[in-house]
């Protein structure tokens, strides 16, 4: 990886275990406190208990809430009595992924993202130009323009927080430590334990570490995430790609079309004057 | 049914203003426009050859204005030379256009200054960076996580090329001689054809499933619009181009169609960034392929 | 709060939030932990972590349910009829901790002859008079003996015809109050009669078990429309989770006190854990969740009629002098005894000097009850224009009480009123911005209120404590001056006093001495001249005659050489430190962190603590060791300061001539009950039984399954043409209201919304006003998610967007299907974002022992569409009024 000055700190990032989320918000809330974000609307969605929404450039934690739970009668005998048959109401806190290989940070043409010595993924909002092309690349939806300052903005793992040697504040919030903070390697090892206990405890059916294959279409991500069921159900990219992994074949596309530009062009242009 | 999170997006859909796809043409035209320039010069027609010279000039001139104005800090618009960066095509087609823009003024202020010499050769830089500024956005478009875009970065450079082509071919009808036009015409005529085989093949390639936001929906009308354009340019050409009057006409068709396109695939970008299906289905695919490949191999 | 106060002594949480984690299986009812105590909660997940149950049993499922490991579905209004269905339970398959009930708990008390049972009396007890809807609880005593409860309304004479409450509450939304802690009078020592073998037909266990025969699951079933298995599983899981080797606690909030028979709720399940011998133990226990920050410090250091500093009973007319007063509320036997020397301290601390002996403490200026002062009747009498001023300090009526259009239009019969708040809320806002201006019921230019608007200081604005639900108090430091005109409510009240003083220092009229005898001299300090709370809380705390910082309330004397504003925290201030402020970090402590801020009494984490140990003193079990006698010592020991005295041994048995603490012998847990024992049977102190009985709310589309009796016979009611109640079941009206609604609170709201409506944050996690309601109830009526719905009870309607959710089930209740309708009641008028206020919807009507409003269950109706405006709103209330046989209102 690539960061700026030397990799002598260890990479950091979150882990993110859904079984402990109670859904307060806590993070949302906090997160916006220590980074001066402003409230970015009030409407309701109608869509359980999430008014918020989505990640965008004011909103850097997103509670999600999916409710599947089953219908019938009261006196169903098997409703209510032990999860999961009676329905579940799962919640997950999202954030930016500070992926491996960040797509936003690749096609950033002002280098106003950059990859910060602690291997987290950071856009300097006083170089970024707002040309928004990290928005539509980013495989996950996370980063977005804003309008008020018209730059671009997402979640910076609290870098200033970092230097001194303080936790995010969503991590410092969470009550339950579903947002758990640390280095990437040892969460790693914990997501796995914590994986491998709850298959074994066989108290949740669907059981999976999002973010963790290092040989996934980001290089593994900075930020994991313990989900109970597919990620499309929390609103997350099944098999997401930092779209640069391809960027070699499309040059070459572009080099064959170019061929053909001149090419067309020479051969339409013979025959000189009429 | 993939599922899907109330329904809302997965990935975002760009940003960009109608300042963009603008520039799309804009930029390809300016480019296949120089190369065009260099070509005629060297067979000696210098008159269709400056046209196309100030074709480029003025789509170098008018590019950056657009781009700028699309900027949410356009007064931070230098930063865009702050670095060079391989992986942004962004950044490679900033550079380009940069030069571009110098090289193609410089041969003008040359040639004004009687520095023919030095016009000539700053007219070759142009043309041969021509190309990329005519491809650049294809590949630009392409590395991103817009469904539609990316699962079409095989065919987008030959659209943008075939646009290009046309709408070079179609100023240089416009704006030269008649008689020195017909390297034009040929051009606007070919790259018309071009427009509509390689749109359709690039929605062939896509499938019936990728291809929808450009069957249905805001971006269908668009391309709609832009494939009568161009086939009625080509055919007008085809039956009465010698005719000043109506190759005229098909000109102005075919750089109709030419910004149509752009509009449509932006618009097609935007829809289906809009839609979690196009990013979640064949994403689940892939991963279930994965999943039950690996589960085979062990 | 008598429920927990006639059960073991003191009204207040029996254990810590931290000593969740030691629980083998957590009950949650009357509680939405998760998403109101979302930091305690913490606890509960780490319980869970380590493999507890957690069961949530609760109408709706919530955030809590969504992390328990069991979620239970119940009828709002019906946890009697649960939780004595898990008695039944208990008791039929004889799963109760046999030696702790014997030995802890008044089980084996014979009563009184001439007592009668709900069973004989078709839902009443022996003593009820319906002239007076009044219980006489002569025949509730133990047999030849007299008892007052440790808490709660106290037996015997009445004289002025009011009701002698020690304890109320202040406002609709400020959630339950801790009761009154009265000195419990046992007459002559121990029981006379009684039976330790459980067997006597008149013992208090065979009373119990005839008392909740008839609760079987199937009548749960019936009731609570909870299926009879869930019953048993939640029964079975806390009896396999009790006894020597494992506990269970049980976690509550205002889900049970906001009832017309609450206070039975809680008494309720303190019978549950007294039968599984849970209580004192770790792991155990009865965690009584507060509804705000500090209530449980504004019950301590009371904003309550009722009570004084550290729950000593206000004195009522009849207390002519001290010693009569003394006399009335002290009991023989336990800490209570010492009635006389916190009393005194607490006027010494008053009136300083001129608090002597000669001039009896200065005990005639105190104020005398003669009524029934709480909130909600002087709100009515406000009304009526009896009141001519109101001090409305860090409360919001408009929108937090029940039936709170009544408290608006009350207020604008005001001379004046004063609202201190940090936003104009709607309390200060009704005269312009109310649906009373809306509908024109009141208008602006005709309200002859005088309104004062004072902003306050926030909490980071000023130093101070609060005492949090576990009776923690934990110190804050002022980060920053209030900003203009802010200021804190002691410099509020301090800087009011002196100007109060000097406007009346010429004065000659007696009355005029109880302010100007005062001994009102605090430091100040800053550019505000801010009251030093410090030197406030070190007069709290007290000092004795060398001025010393007392230790202990152990040291507080009756002849007036010590002070102390609140007994139970004698011990905050001691060796003249601030033991609130302390903040030794967890991690250099054990669990129990002792040394992170100060809890009363006397630093106790955990209450009743004895009973953490067998009669013989040691630990039930390794695993559940907590406090146990050492013998080499001659001391208790442990991990906690144990709540007992030191060097009391287990096997003391009291001479006959003792009295107050020593008169209880080494097996007695509950050391602030007369007998020493848990009540499983509450002979004294409650007004409506002693005995929980499952009544069905004030509003119910049901009649009572179990009892000719249908509600609670002795619930405060205050019917009106302001206060129309829905006719119960079988009268006129039942299908004009059908469904049962409930209110609640979400996570991202504070209450009223003063303090998150204004918060923009805040506002954009739960922007509108909403309603639940199932997909059945939304097909009914025709509701659609994310539009609107009006839903409309005997008081008026209100409108709220739609949310149409699984979450909230249907019910068969009784055989007939009915619905839930779910309302979280934050928002009002003011603010950022608005909506209309769910405690419009509410009748006020009231537990009578703690006067708290019934909010958790009445019935409504729910139509789709907004709601109408102006005139519109008026007529479409006064027809669904007509429908049910109401009057209509002017």
């Amino acid at each position: 990886m690539d960061t700026y000055q030397d990799p002598a700190a260890a990479r950091k990032g979150f882990f993110t275990d859904t079984t402990l989320c109670i859904g307060c918000k806590a993070c949302e809330v906090a997160c916006k406190e220590w980074n001066q974000l402003p409230a970015d609307g009030y409407e309701y969605t109608g869509q359980s208990y999430d008014n918020t929404g989505e990640l965008n450039g004011t909103t850097w934690r997103h509670v999600a809430f999916v409710e599947q739970l089953r219908g019938g009668a009261s006196n169903d005998p098997h409703d209510g009595v032990l999860r999961p048959e009676s329905g579940r109401w799962l919640m997950e806190s999202d954030v930016c992924k500070h992926c491996t290989h960040a797509a936003c940070l690749d096609v950033c043409p002002t280098g106003a993202l950059f990859r910060t010595e602690f291997g987290t993924v950071v856009v300097q909002e006083d170089v970024c130009n707002g040309c928004g092309y990290c928005v539509p690349a980013c495989p996950f939806g996370v980063i977005d323009k804003r309008d008020t300052d018209g730059h671009a903005g997402k979640c910076t793992l609290c870098y200033d927080r970092l230097k001194d040697g303080e936790k995010p504040a969503c991590a410092k919030a969470c009550p339950t430590e579903s947002i758990q903070f640390g280095d990437v390697d040892d969460l790693r090892r914990r997501a796995d334990e914590r994986v491998a206990k709850l298959k074994a405890d066989g108290m949740y059916q669907h059981v999976e570490l999002y973010g963790r294959d290092e040989n996934d279409g980001v290089g593994g991500m900075g930020a994991m995430f313990l989900l109970l069921d597919k990620p499309e159900v929390y609103g997350l990219p099944p098999d997401p790609v930092d779209a640069t992994r391809e960027l070699g074949a499309m040059w070459r596309a572009a080099g064959y079309a170019m061929a053909a530009l001149v090419g067309a062009t020479l051969l339409l242009s013979a025959g000189g004057r009429a | 049914m993939s599922a899907s999170y109330y329904g809302r997006p997965v990935v975002k859909p760009h940003v960009w203003k109608p300042y963009i796809p603008l520039y799309f043409w804009i930029g390809g035209t300016a480019g296949a426009a120089a190369v065009s320039m260099a070509l005629e010069r060297a067979k000696g027609n210098d008159e269709l050859a400056t046209v196309q010279r100030n074709v480029a000039l003025a789509g170098a001139l008018t590019a950056p204005v657009l781009l700028i104005l699309d900027l949410g800090v356009p007064l931070r618009f230098y930063a865009m030379l702050r670095v060079f960066k391989p992986s942004s095509p962004m950044s490679i087609g900033s550079w380009v256009l940069t030069a571009f823009g110098g090289a193609i003024a410089g041969a003008t202020v040359s040639d004004v200054l009687g520095a023919k010499p030095l016009a000539r050769a700053l007219e070759v830089v142009a043309a041969a960076l021509g190309p990329v500024l005519a491809t650049y956005t294809a590949v630009l478009i392409a590395d991103t996580a817009t469904p539609v875009w990316r699962e079409a970065r095989g065919e987008l450079p030959f659209v943008f090329v075939a646009s290009s082509l046309a709408g070079a071919g179609a100023c240089g009808t416009l704006f030269a001689p008649a008689a020195s036009a017909r390297p034009a015409r040929r051009m606007m005529t070919a790259g018309a054809f071009a427009l509509a085989a390689t749109t359709r093949l690039m929605e062939k390639r896509l499938g019936r499933f990728m291809a929808e936001p450009y069957r249905k929906g805001p971006a269908a009308s668009l391309k709609g619009g832009a494939d009568f354009l161009s086939i009625a340019g080509g055919v007008l050409m085809r039956a009465g181009g010698k005719k000043t009057v109506v190759a005229r006409v098909a000109a102005v068709c075919v750089i109709a169609a030419g910004v149509l396109e752009r509009f449509a695939v932006l618009s097609a970008g935007k829809v289906s960034a809009g839609d979690p299906k196009y990013t979640v289905e064949p994403q689940r695919k892939r991963a279930d392929e994965r999943a039950s490949a690996d589960a085979v191999r062990n | 709060m008598p429920g927990l106060g006639t059960s073991f002594g003191r009204g207040g949480a029996t254990t810590f939030q931290q000593d969740l984690q030691n629980s083998d299986c957590i009950l949650i009812m009357g509680s939405n932990m998760a998403e109101n105590h979302p930091v305690g909660f913490q606890w509960v997940m780490e319980a869970r972590e380590r493999g507890a149950e957690v069961i949530h049993v609760d109408p709706r499922f919530t955030r809590t349910s969504a992390v328990a490991t069991k979620h239970v579905r119940i009828r709002p209004g019906s946890d009697i009829a649960f939780l004595g269905g898990v008695i039944n339970y208990i008791i039929e398959n004889k799963r109760w901790f046999h030696d702790y009930v014997v030995n802890y708990t008044n089980a084996p008390v014979i009563i009184e002859d001439g007592f009668r049972d709900t069973e004989d009396l078709g839902g009443l007890f022996s003593g009820f008079d319906p002239e007076t809807d009044q219980y006489d609880l002569s025949t509730w005593q133990y047999k030849d003996m007299k008892l007052h409860g440790a808490a709660g309304r106290r037996m015997g004479s009445d004289a002025t015809g009011g009701k002698q409450e020690s304890q109320s509450q202040s406002g609709g939304s400020s959630g339950h109050h801790k009761g009154g802690a009265m000195g419990a009078h046992l007459e002559h020592g121990k029981p006379r009669h009684a039976d330790r073998t459980l067997r006597h037909p008149n013992c208090v266990f065979q009373l119990l078990k005839k008392h909740f025969q008839r609760y079987t699951p199937e009548a749960v079933e019936r009731i609570c429309g909870t299926p009879k298995e869930q019953l048993v599983a939640v029964a079975e899981a806390l009896c396999r989770n009790s006894g020597r080797e494992r506990t269970s606690a049980i976690c509550y909030s205002v889900g049970w006190t906001q009832h017309t028979v609450g206070v039975q709720y809680i008494r309720t399940a303190s019978i549950v854990q007294l039968l599984l011998g849970n209580m004192g133990r770790p792991g155990g226990g009865i965690l009584a969740l507060r509804g705000h920050a500090s209530i449980q410090g504004s019950t301590d250091i009371p904003t309550l009629y009722e009570i004084l500093p550290g729950y000593i009973p206000m004195p009522h007319a009849e207390h002519s002098t001290f010693d009569k007063f003394v006399e009335a509320v002290s009991s023989e036997n336990g800490y209570w005894a010492h009635m006389d020397a916190y009393t005194i301290s607490l006027m010494k601390a008053w009136y300083g000097d001129n608090a002597t002996k000669e001039r009896d403490w200065c005990f005639s200026y105190l104020p005398r009850i003669t009524g029934d002062h709480s909130i909600y009747p002087a709100m009515m009498d406000m009304l009526e224009g009896k009141v001519k001023g109101f001090l409305c300090v860090g409360e919001n009526p408009a929108v937090g009480s029940a039936n709170s259009s009544l408290h608006r239009r009350a207020m604008a019969n005001l001379d004046w009123l004063v609202v201190r708040d940090f936003f104009e809320i709607e309390s200060a806002a009704f005269w312009y911005g109310s649906p009373e201006v809306e509908t024109g019921k009141l208008a602006p230019q005709s309200i002859k209120t005088e309104m004062f608007f004072l902003p306050a200081a926030d909490h980071t604005e000023k130093s101070g404590s609060f005492t949090n639900t576990q009776r923690l108090l934990q110190w804050h430091h002022k980060a920053k001056e209030p900003d203009g005109d802010c200021r804190s409510e002691l410099w509020f009240y301090y800087h009011l006093g002196q100007r109060i003083r000097e406007k009346l220092r010429a004065s000659t009229d007696p009355k005029d001495r109880a302010v100007l005898d005062l001994a009102w001299n605090y430091p100040t300090e800053g550019p505000l001249a801010e009251p030093s709370a410090d030197a406030v809380l070190r007069e709290i705390n007290g000092w004795g005659a060398d001025g010393k910082a007392l230790p202990a309330y152990t040291e507080l004397k009756p002849d007036g050489s010590t002070t102390c504003g609140c007994w139970i925290y004698c011990g905050v201030y001691a060796d003249e430190q601030n033991q609130a402020a302390r903040r030794k970090p967890g991690d250099e402590q054990d669990w129990v962190a002792a040394e992170w801020g100060w809890a009363w009494p006397a630093n106790r984490r955990m209450i009743y603590n004895r009973a953490s140990a067998d009669p013989a003193g040691n630990p039930w079990s390794e695993r559940k060791k907590y406090v146990w006698w050492d013998d080499r010592k001659g001391e208790w020991t442990g991990y906690d300061v144990p709540d007992f005295k030191k060097t009391k041994s287990p096997g003391y048995v009291p001479p006959d001539d003792a009295t107050a603490e020593d008169a209880l012998d080494g097996i007695s847990p509950f050391i602030m009950q007369g007998d020493g024992k848990g009540w499983l049977f509450a002979p004294d102190g409650l007004t409506d039984g002693p005995f929980p009985t499952h009544y069905e709310p004030e509003e119910s589309p049901f009649p009572n399954a179990l009892y000719a009796q249908r509600a609670n016979p002795v619930r405060e009611r205050w019917p009106s043409a302001n206060n129309p109640y829905n006719p119960p079941n079988a009268e006129v009206g039942t299908d004009v209201f059908p469904f049962v609604m409930t209110s609640y609170r979400l996570t991202e709201h504070h209450t009223a919304g003063g303090m998150s409506r204004t918060v923009p944050h805040l506002s954009e996690l739960q922007p509108e006003m909403f309603c639940e309601v199932s997909p059945e109830l939304a097909e009914l009526r025709g509701l659609r998610n994310g539009d609107w719905a009006t839903i409309v009870s005997a008081r008026t309607a209100i409108e709220a967007r739609v949310m149409v959710t699984r979450r909230v089930p249907a019910y068969e209740i009784d055989a007939r299907r009915t619905h839930v309708v779910g309302l979280p009641y934050h928002w009002g008028a003011q603010g950022i974002v608005t909506g209309d206020s769910v405690n419009d919807l509410w009748s006020i009507s009231a537990d009578p022992n703690v006067h708290i409003q019934e909010s958790k269950a009445a019935t409504c109706d729910i139509v789709p569409g907004r709601r109408p405006r102006g005139r519109a709103l008026t007529d479409i209330v006064n027809e669904y009024r007509r429908r049910a046989g109401l009057p209509a209102e002017e």
